[in-house]
């Protein structure tokens, strides 16, 4: 009886062991390909090349507000087009806070990673809740400016303000550090797409029941571009005040 | 049959006196204080080094050690050799025990006074073989030849360099040429295989032989202090008068903690596995963040934190005078007591070095110094520092992402923590003082005002302005108040 009790612990021990490892069906020290390292430019999971190089600005989270446009919005993509979006992953846009892709154009990344980015912003992008007919195309030249302020002062100054320089709901939009910083296709996109993320809508639904017509939207952005100006350097501020 | 096989057995004991070597050896005397718990490092240290003699074999016997092949020599045997990565992982879990358990032997020698008359060199040989030790966790990072033994092996060699008069001579020397290349392998891996493996075990030979000569050392007894005239004498008799034999009656906790020390290596092999190897050892490839194996992670903290005017000398002074001070400690404090709570000034200094080398250590984990490279293009802004922003404040974020600030700020706990977190910089700096730190920098962060456009500045400064406390205001300069129609009493004055 003591024998038995002297050995009941220690096979017990290993009975619950064998068990528990029996759960097992993999080792977890055990490497496995797929881990092992890769060089940058080898990389071809989308994934892991979209949280590496675009989820910095573009975000993660499709559900929460991102400083870039979120990537995955239907009405962007049918606006855009692949073909637009490839073209801005490789080779970014110059003056403003897009780099390039491409390791030619000074970017990091091959040209099958950036094609692999690309289709999978646009696979993973839900298609159009409805049909949209009247979509602008993407590029288009500036419309008059005369018109554009009487049709911002009916679409967008109910939230940026009668001039442009803020309401109640957004912020200046007129801004020449503002502008000095974004591109007319990017006014362009942004009045045809919104920022959903953000909270402004698209172009059919900035006043209810009324769509901006392609003309519209040239003149509205023609409008924002003629605020361009030489921005204050806050930097030059600084030393007069110094002095 | 039992009778042949024993006349079998009896006949090469008379010949190779088997059982006299392990009288003299296994079988010495010891004080029956020593058969306990706080004397099994030094065999499992041992058993250590048989492992990675073992393991280290078999290895080799894979492993190509030139530049073009090894690196892939460590995948074919982490993928394509059955169970080469539980070799691999069995050589450098079974390296890490032997150097924390070697600490801890080397700690408790200190403890207990052991390195005092007449082991003196018993402890000599430990240090020296303390410092091999180390020198194998080296060349064996090394031996990897990915991106960690690379940049290791670069500032291994830089400090190298800085010794006068002959520090680039041998740096070339022990790199077999001007850069790190396929000699370089070649000269670390000799090293790693033949020449300190060497040293090591005829030192071992010596350290094991001291142990028996001048015995293991007594657990100590406050009250009775080491004399050079009598204490021999009196270990004799401890040893003699109800003494103990190591075999059998302390080797039992050997053998139990060499086997829990097993099954811990092997435990660890099947749940972390071996290491790396890491990225490739290409220098062209910038996007790395290398540092040491654990055991040097500590003196790359070090050698990171310093000031650039001490790093010449702490580097090649350092570990002279500290190992110069191990080394002589059983010189200048040869007798005495032996008890820990009567030696406050041993205690003391071996508490401060353990947890200066713990949170170096630490530091050297984290190395909070260096920026997270990826973070400006893998970090989303959080989106409630987005929320509500204005076009301006937004390009602002995005102008923070693009200039890659967050590699040294963290926004929301992720970023670099090499500057300051700004999650709520603007209670704290007003407009002007974020132009003026972004324009011209200070401290280490360098001037930007070379590097970004006017429009950049207003708008990354009018997003760092929106990150302060909710329901306060953030920082304004007194000056503007100047400025304001509504008056202020400094305007108001005036």
């Amino acid at each position: 009886m003591t024998e038995l009790k002297r050995w009941i612990f220690p096979v017990l021990a290993l009975a619950l062991s064998s068990f528990l490892l029996a759960g097992c069906d993999k080792i977890p020290g055990k490497p496995e390909p797929e881990e092992a390292y890769q060089r940058p430019t080898e990389v071809t999971d989308f994934n892991v090349l979209y949280t590496t190089y675009c989820a910095g600005c573009h975000s993660l989270d499709a559900s929460k507000p991102a400083a870039a446009r979120q990537l995955n919005e239907a009405l962007y993509l049918a606006f855009a087009g692949r073909e637009a979006i490839l073209q801005i992953t490789e080779d970014g846009v110059p003056g403003t806070t897009m780099p390039a892709g491409l390791i030619d154009k000074g970017g990091k990344l091959t040209e099958e990673q950036v094609g692999i980015i690309v289709d999978g912003i646009v696979e993973r992008t839900p298609p159009l809740s409805q049909e949209v007919t009247d979509l602008p195309p993407y590029r288009a030249e500036l419309g008059r400016i005369e018109e554009g302020r009487e049709a911002f002062s009916r679409y967008c100054a109910g939230c940026h303000g009668e001039d442009g320089s803020g309401g109640p709901k957004a912020g200046s939009i007129v801004d020449p550090a503002y502008l000095e910083l974004v591109t007319n296709q990017s006014l362009r996109t942004t009045v045809v797409a919104g920022r959903t993320d953000l909270g402004m809508p698209d172009f059919r639904n900035m006043v209810p029941g009324e769509v901006m017509s392609d003309e519209e939207v040239e003149d509205v952005v023609a409008w924002l571009a003629s605020h361009r100006e030489e921005p204050d350097n806050p930097a030059q501020g600084n030393e007069e005040r110094n002095d | 049959m039992t009778k042949q096989l024993r006349n079998i057995a009896l006949w090469l004991d008379r010949r190779l006196h088997l059982s006299q070597i392990w009288e003299a050896t296994a079988g010495h005397g010891i004080p029956k204080s020593s058969a306990s718990w706080f004397y099994v490092f030094g065999s499992a240290t041992m058993l250590c080094l048989g492992v990675q003699i073992v393991t280290g074999i078999c290895l080799a016997l894979i492993y190509q050690p030139s530049a073009q092949e090894a690196y892939a020599s460590l995948h074919y045997l982490n993928y394509e050799q059955p169970l080469g990565w539980f070799l691999r992982g069995m050589h450098y879990w079974g390296s890490n025990f032997m150097v924390a358990i070697m600490l801890m032997h080397m700690t408790q020698v200190f403890v207990f006074g052991a390195y005092k008359y007449p082991r003196e060199l018993t402890w000599v040989s430990g240090v020296i073989l303390c410092l091999l030790t180390l020198g194998m966790a080296f060349t064996g990072q090394v031996m990897r030849w990915d991106q960690d033994a690379y940049w290791g092996l670069g500032i291994g060699v830089s400090m190298l360099g800085r010794v006068p008069f002959i520090g680039p001579e041998l740096t070339h020397f022990l790199m077999g040429g001007p850069i790190i290349a396929g000699n370089s392998l070649s000269r670390f891996f000799t090293l790693h295989v033949f020449i300190i493996p060497g040293i090591v075990l005829a030192l071992l030979s010596m350290h094991l032989r001291l142990v028996l000569s001048k015995g293991i050392n007594e657990a100590p007894t406050a009250g009775k202090p080491v004399r050079r005239d009598s204490y021999e004498e009196e270990y004799e008799e401890m040893v003699h008068r109800g003494g103990a034999r190591f075999a059998p009656d302390a080797i039992g906790k050997d053998l139990i903690f060499g086997g829990i020390v097993l099954g811990l290596i092997v435990a660890c092999v099947l749940l972390f596995g071996p290491k790396g190897p890491e990225g490739i050892p290409d220098p062209t490839l910038i996007n790395t963040n290398p540092r040491p194996d654990w055991p040097f992670l500590w003196f790359f903290a070090v050698a990171s934190l310093m000031p650039p005017y001490m790093e010449s000398v702490v580097l090649l002074l350092g570990p002279v005078v500290a190992i110069g001070i191990v080394i002589a400690l059983p010189f200048f404090d040869n007798t005495g007591e032996k008890k820990w709570t009567l030696r406050p000034v041993s205690t003391v200094s071996l508490i401060l070095v353990v947890v200066s080398l713990a949170a170096f250590t630490w530091y050297g984990a984290t190395s909070p110094w260096s920026p997270e490279m990826d973070a400006w293009s893998s970090e989303p802004t959080p989106s409630h520092m987005i929320d509500g922003r204005t076009p301006l404040e937004l390009q602002g974020a995005l102008v923070f992402q693009y200039k890659q600030c967050r590699n040294c700020h963290a926004l929301d706990g992720i970023g670099g923590q090499r500057g300051p977190a700004l999650d709520l910089v603007a209670d704290r700096m007003t407009p002007d003082q974020l132009v003026r730190q972004v324009v011209q920098g200070s401290g280490n962060m360098p001037a930007y005002g070379q590097n970004i456009s006017p429009a950049e500045v207003k708008a990354v400064v009018a997003f760092l302005h929106t990150l302060h406390t909710e329901g306060r205001l953030p920082a304004q300069t007194a000056l503007n108040l100047h400025e304001d129609p509504e008056g202020s009493p400094a305007g108001g004055d005036e």
